[in-house]
Order: C-alpha cells, then structure tokens, then sequence
C-alpha cells in the first residue's frame, strides 16, 4: 500500500482514516473501500441495524455538506463524496438481500453477476404459472374466471411457503458465513466459504422467479376483487 | 463562504404568501413589516408608476387584473400544456416563447416565472434588511419536497436574481420537522401532511436525537388551496350566467372578484357551517349573492382531498410503515384548517393531527433554523433528505434505466459506464430523465449531456465513467471521466426545461437596472418635493422683499425659479437637483437682507417691548 498523504498539509494519514491528525482537514475515502469498511464492519453478514443506524448518524455528523458549509472548495465537495458514498453503503447494508448481493460482488467480483442459473425443471413450473396467468387474463367468462382465482390463489400460497423456507435458509446461511468469515484460519475456510457463496447465489436466483411470480398474481387478484367489489 | 457579518435568512417562497425568518439567538422568528405585518402576499403587479409587490399588489387584483401576477410559484418550472384545465381561470396572460416553459405576458413583456418570484424575494429581503439593519445577501429558501430538479432549479435562479446566494433549497415538510424538533422536542416517527396554496407534500421522517432522517416522501407539485378555490368559482360562474344570462362576460376583473370571494368564503366555511358569496356586477347594478354551505363545500372537493391520501399511502409503502407505525401526524401549510381535511387525514393514520406551530408560519421558521446549522451555529442537528423522484437515463427502445430510485438519501451518487457505437465516435449524447414511469415519453426530460472531445477509436473501446450525483440541495451535478486516459470530460449541459445560465446571467444584470431605475425613481421623486418646497419658499420671499433689490435682482431670481419650474415638470433629477442650486446660489443676497429684516425688526420690537 502506498503511503497516504494529506491532502493539505502532506501529513501521512492511515488507510482509513477520514480526517487528518495534524490539520484536522476532511480526507477522501480511498480508492478500494468497501461499504461494510465505510462503516466500520468486517464482511459479516448478520447486521445488528440499531448498531448500523447508530454507526451511520454518527458518520453522517462528520461528512454531511452542512457541516461543512464555511469551508473551502476541495473539502466542500470531498464532505459531498463522502456523505453520497456513505448514505449508498447504508442503503446497502441495511438490507439483507442487497447486503449479501454486495458481498457476493466483493466475494467473487464483477464477473460472474449474482444471477446463478436455476433447474430446467424449476423453469417449467413457472412457466405454466404463467400461462394460468395470462389465461385468468383474456377470461370473459366469470366462472372460468372464479375457478383460475381459485387456482391462482393456492399457487401463491405455495409460492409464498417457498420463498419464505428460502428466506429462512438464506438467513441461516448468514450465520455459517459469519463463522468462516470470523476464523482466523481463512486458508482453512476458502473451499466452505465458496460453498456458502454458492449456494446463496442460488436461492437469490430463485428469489427473483418467486418475486415477481408472487407480485405478478397479488396485483391479478387484487384487481380482480376490487372490480367485484365495484359490481356489487 | 458564509460572511459572519451577514445574517443568512431562512424564506418560505409560498403559492399564496411568503415569509422571512432569522435565528434570534436560539429561537427562530418571524421578521414582521415596520406596521406588524408577518405575510407577503406572494402577488407581483406592473403598474405605470412601477412595480408593486405584496399587499399594495393584492389591492390591485381587481383593478389591475391584467398586471398583476399571483400564484407564480405553480408556474414555476412548468409548460402551458400543464395548466390547460385552467388556463381560462386565470386573469393574466400566460405565454410560451420558448417550449415547454410557461411565460407571463404583461403589456409588451414577457416576465419568466423565476424573475417574478425573484420580485418577492427582494422584497422579503428588503423587509429582513429593513429589520435587522445590514445587508442581506443570503439565503435559505424552501420549495415543496416533491419539487423535481427543473423546479428547483428554477428557485434558485430566482434567488440569484434577487441578489441572494441560495446557501440551500429545503424541502417543506422537512423544514417544518426542524422547527417542531427544535421547539417542541417531538421524536419518533412523524409524518408531516403539507398542504399549501398550490402544492401538497406528505414527508415521513424518523426523529432522533437531533437527527431527522427523512425516510419517504410524496406529493403533487400542483394540488393546493387554489384548486379548492377553483371549484367554488365554478360553480359561482355557473350560478351567475344561469341568472344574469348568457352575456356574463368573464372579464379578469369579473374572474378575479369571483377568485377572491371564493377564497374568502372557502376561509369562513373552515368556521361556519354556512356563508353568503356576494358579488358586485358591473352591467346591472344588482348583486350576485350566493350561499354556501360547508356540506355542499365538502361534497365539492372531496375528490382533491382524496387525491392528498394516494400519495400518503404511498410514502408509508416506500418507507415500510403501517400506519398505526406513525407517532405523530403533524398538520402545515393554510388549507389543513379546512376541518374535512383533518377528518380524512386522522382517519387514515389513525390518530389526532398536530398543529401547535402557526401552519403558515413554521416552514419559514425551519428554514431559519436551516440558515443557523448552515452558519454553524446549531451544531447538534443533523438533517438527512431524500430525493423525491427517481433519475435515470434513456437507454435503447425509449426506456428508462433508473441509476438513483426515489427515496434515497441525499447527497446521492451513481456511476455509470458509456462508449461509443461507431468507430471514430467523439460525443456521447446522454438524456438525463426523472419519474417513475416505465418510458421516456412518460418521464419529465431534465437535461441532455453531450460528452464531448473522446479521443477518436474504434467503436466500444472508450470507457467514460460519468457520475451522477444529487446534492444536499436535491439538485443534479454530473461529471465524466474516460477511464483508459483518466481524462476528465468536458460536459455541455442543455437543461431541457428552465433558463440556461446565459439566461440567469442576463437577468440578474437586469435586475440591477431595474434596481437602478427603482433608484431614479426615488431620487426624483425626493428631488421633485424639495423643488416645491423651495419654489413656494421664494415666491413667499418675492412678494415680501420685494422693496430690498432691484429690477435686475428680480429678474434674475424670476428666471432661475421659472427654469426650476421647468426641470421639475420634467423627468431628469440631475436637472432638478442643478436650477435647485441655481436658484440657491441667486436668491441667497435677498435671504441675507431678509434675514437682516428679521433680526432689525426683532430688535425693535425688544426695544419696544
């Protein structure tokens, strides 16, 4: 690592630190910092968010533009860098599913994108959702209509079973990357941890099917009982 | 820079009226005129003896109604295709030189709607001179929270007309938090309902400690008290025509009486369960009366305050909330007095809506309290914003690629890869939208970038990073680099809508001849008083000195109070000011004698005595 410099006064400055000890002038973030060393976290991914808000006011105090008002043009827009990156990695994190989407981008990089591929079989099952959809959809008839409802409304149910199992497996997953992430030993753990990373690709991968499948036949229904409402 | 011998002033630029305010030392307050006034109409009028602004402008609604500008602030940013539904209600006439921005037409002028707001704002900032006694040379000014950026804009530049540095444009609602944080101590979750002359916002904040964290907003820049207005007038002008036959003719004078009865009456309604619109006719010397009941009222604008409630619903969607989440639900802004309204909003969230702080009053208040932290003053408020819309870009096929999504927490920043799609290619045109909508078309066009000077490669080769970044003001800046070279881009910025900053420039130097012209006027009119006081003078001194000089004394004195007579008919108050010296100069031996008459006779009459 290069040695840092103020920008100022040339003083040498650590990696991360964001003020300078000797002019007390604001420092941009370096290059390379991620969301979770922003705000002061190691890569885990159960999040604490009382702790995480509390760890945002507190930055946000040091970075925002209105506290910086009366100063000059370089640390006028280095606070305005800062508090945008800031208030993104917040955003980020505070999320779990955007939390451990950015991880597996910090993880893996940019080259494989989060989409993992899902089974043929898995594909098929969706798709005949779909046409059961758009078959609710053209319906004229008000009894094949209540009957596709119906249909439509125990396919949700278990939709909705799925992605919440998913959800709850994703979290557990959380836990068991927390624990390879806190061993010191990382040579030990890089196989268990890709293993991990792996299989949290792939239930995001199903999220997102699950998703809009669930948002897709909500609003259909919804829309179909406030039109009944109307009728009545 | 902040000068520490200037106050920055907070001012609420409202539809109907605005206001100033200042930090008397921890407590923000409302800067009165000298005869106890606390609002500016927010009404401009172009008369032959100048340009009037607030209450002397709200008098002439009737008598001026060509001239006289009010509700400018709903035009702000907007083209004439926006305010087709009623165009044919307002008296003034509206213009569109350049597309897709709304101009106003008086006499030969046309006037854009940041230099008629910029008319106000240096009155108000005439008053807080006035008031605090040093110049004003800056300010915090709030604007609707779901104002877009060409809105904001628009507001800024009209600061800068008015010779104010607008250290930040602040959200309504979120100015009102501050003001109720600071002096009522109210923590939580708080949603502000702000419903104004011509503007609605709902804000749902989470107070803590000193910080205010804006979590959602929602709102609709042209929903507001005027609308409320619009349909009495409706309904008044049918009423009229029905019994005064077809031949009404809706004059800007008849639309402007109806205007104002229909405010008033909308007013009294918030009080009485009954009222009588009266409405003089100019043809029959009968009046027009019509009474009103609060019910009928109700059923006439139940649809707009349902309108208020879409958006409320979904600021609690975005911000994860369910109403019975809310701690408290906070009332600003004049049109939340109509007892409807209050109704529908507490039966939303479920529980009785604040309203301690004066609604008018206390965005003005959170502005100044705004202008405080800004000057370093308040250290221990900390106020974090969200930008109310979505930005984005266009990408193939009309669509728009969303880079920051409404809501987020501002500053905000996206960073987005461009190249080129034909070998040689050295621009990249980028168009900058903002919505929520699925196409462009559907989206409110911000502004084209061109990216100019890329080195000429084959197509795909060059990397330029352009970043987007929304500032605490909710305003965007871009910048661009190209990553192989590290070049920084230069960018050509075309705002689709709004001044260009040749425009803004141009104004403000106008604005200073107007100024200066404003300067003649009261150098003659001040010229013009002393003349006549001076002319009476001599003409008093002619007649009784007249026995002390001679024929040629006379003549002279005659001839310099005739070309004092001249110049001051005249319009030049150099001239006035140079035959009121003349004069001095050749009556000043017959003041001596006069002088020397006096004081003989004085004497005498002692010795007398």
């Amino acid at each position: 690592m290069p040695n840092r410099r103020c920008w100022n006064c040339q003083s040498p400055i650590g990696q991360k630190e964001t003020f300078c000890k000797a002019c007390a002038k604001i420092q941009p973030f370096i290059e390379t910092i991620d969301y979770f060393t922003c705000l002061g976290l190691e890569r885990f991914l159960q999040i604490d968010l009382k702790e995480l808000e509390k760890r945002f006011y507190r930055l946000s105090r040091q970075f925002h533009p209105d506290f910086h008002y009366g100063k000059d043009e370089t640390e006028k827009n280095i606070s305005l860098e800062n508090s945008a990156f800031l208030n993104k990695a917040y955003r980020t994190l505070r999320d779990p599913v955007l939390r451990v989407e950015y991880l597996i981008h910090l993880e893996e990089g940019g080259r494989n994108g989060i989409a993992a591929k899902v089974p043929q079989e898995f594909l098929e099952e969706i798709f005949g959702l779909q046409e059961t959809v758009d078959e609710f959809r053209s319906a004229m008839d008000l009894e094949i209509k209540e009957k596709l409802s119906g249909k439509l409304q125990e396919s949700l149910k278990v939709l909705e079973d799925r992605q919440s199992d998913q959800e709850k497996r994703l979290f557990e997953l959380f836990g068991h990357w927390d624990q390879v992430a806190g061993n010191p030993d990382r040579s030990a753990n890089q196989q268990h941890g890709s293993s991990l990373i792996h299989e949290m690709r792939e239930i995001l991968s199903y999220r997102t099917y699950f998703r809009n499948m669930i948002q897709d036949i909500q609003d259909l229904l919804q829309g179909h009982t406030k039109r009944r409402e109307v009728r009545h | 820079m902040i000068r520490p011998s200037s106050k920055v002033v907070g001012i609420d630029l409202g539809t109907t009226n605005s206001l100033v305010a200042y930090m008397e030392g921890h407590e923000p307050t409302v800067i009165a005129s000298q005869d106890g006034r606390r609002l500016v109409p927010s009404v401009v009028s172009f008369g032959e003896g100048g340009i009037l602004v607030g209450d002397a402008a709200k008098a002439r609604l009737i008598l001026n109604p060509k001239q006289t500008v009010y509700s400018i602030k709903r035009l702000m940013g907007k083209g004439i295709a926006d305010l087709k539904d009623e165009v044919q209600l307002i008296p003034f006439q509206l213009v569109e030189t350049r597309p897709g921005v709304v101009d106003v037409k008086i006499g030969e002028s046309v006037y854009t709607p940041p230099e008629i707001s910029a008319l106000i704002l240096k009155e108000l900032k005439k008053r807080a001179e006035a008031f605090l006694g040093t110049e004003i040379s800056q300010a915090v000014i709030t604007v609707p929270a779901y104002f877009n950026d060409s809105q904001r804009q628009a507001t800024k530049d009209a600061g800068r007309i008015a010779g104010l540095e607008v250290l930040r444009i602040v959200n309504e609602p979120t100015a009102a938090s501050l003001a109720y944080g600071l002096q009522k101590k109210k923590e939580g979750v708080i949603a502000i309902y702000d419903l104004g002359g011509g503007t609605f916002d709902i804000s749902i904040l989470k107070v803590k400690e000193g910080t205010f964290e804006v979590l959602s907003t929602n709102g609709n820049t042209h929903l507001g008290g005027d609308d409320i207005d619009q349909r009495i007038m409706k309904v008044l002008l049918q009423d009229m025509t029905r019994k005064l036959g077809h031949s009404l003719d809706h004059t800007p004078e008849l639309l402007q009486m109806v205007r104002m009865e229909a405010e008033r009456a909308k007013c009294r309604l918030s009080f009485e369960e009954q009222t009588d619109m009266v409405i003089p006719t100019s043809k029959s010397s009968i009046e027009f009366r019509r009474a009103m009941t609060r019910t009928e009222l109700e059923e006439l604008i139940g649809d707009i305050i349902e309108k208020t409630l879409g958006p409320c619903r979904q600021a609690l969607e975005d911000a994860r909330l369910r109403p019975q989440d809310i701690d408290e639900v906070v009332l600003v802004g004049g049109s939340t007095r109509i007892p409807m309204l209050r109704r529908e909003v507490e039966a939303l969230f479920g529980r009785p809506a604040h309203c301690e702080l004066n609604p008018e009053e206390v965005v003005a208040l959170g502005a100044a309290i705004q202008a405080d932290i800004l000057s370093g003053g308040i250290k221990d408020m900390l106020l974090l914003d969200v930008t109310p819309l979505s930005l984005g870009i266009e990408t193939l096929g009309g669509v728009m690629s969303v880079l920051i999504s409404r809501n987020t927490t501002i500053p905000a920043t996206a960073k987005e890869l461009f190249t080129t799609s034909v070998d040689g290619q050295t621009t990249v045109d980028i168009h900058v939208l903002q919505g929520e909508r699925e196409l462009v078309k559907d989206n409110r066009s911000l502004a084209r970038f061109l990216l100019k000077d890329i080195d000429p490669m084959p197509a795909g080769a060059p990397r330029i990073e352009v970043t987007f970044l929304i500032d605490a003001n909710g305003i965007l800046k871009v910048m661009a680099k190209e990553l192989r070279s590290g070049k920084e881009q230069s960018i050509e910025v075309k705002p689709t809508y709004g001044l260009t900053e040749a425009e803004v420039e141009r104004m403000i130097e106008e604005s200073y001849q107007f100024a200066e012209s404003d300067v003649r006027q009261r150098m003659l009119i001040e010229f013009r008083v002393e003349a006549d006081s001076i002319i009476m003078h001599t003409e008093k001194a002619l007649r009784d000195g007249r026995d002390l000089m001679g024929e040629e004394e006379i003549s002279q004195i005659q001839k310099a109070l005739e070309e004092l007579k001249v110049a001051r008919g005249g319009e030049d108050h150099n001239l006035i000011r140079e035959r009121i010296k003349q004069l001095d100069e050749v009556t000043h031996h017959l003041a001596e004698l006069m002088m020397e008459r006096v004081v003989k006779t004085t004497l005498k009459g002692k010795k007398l005595g």
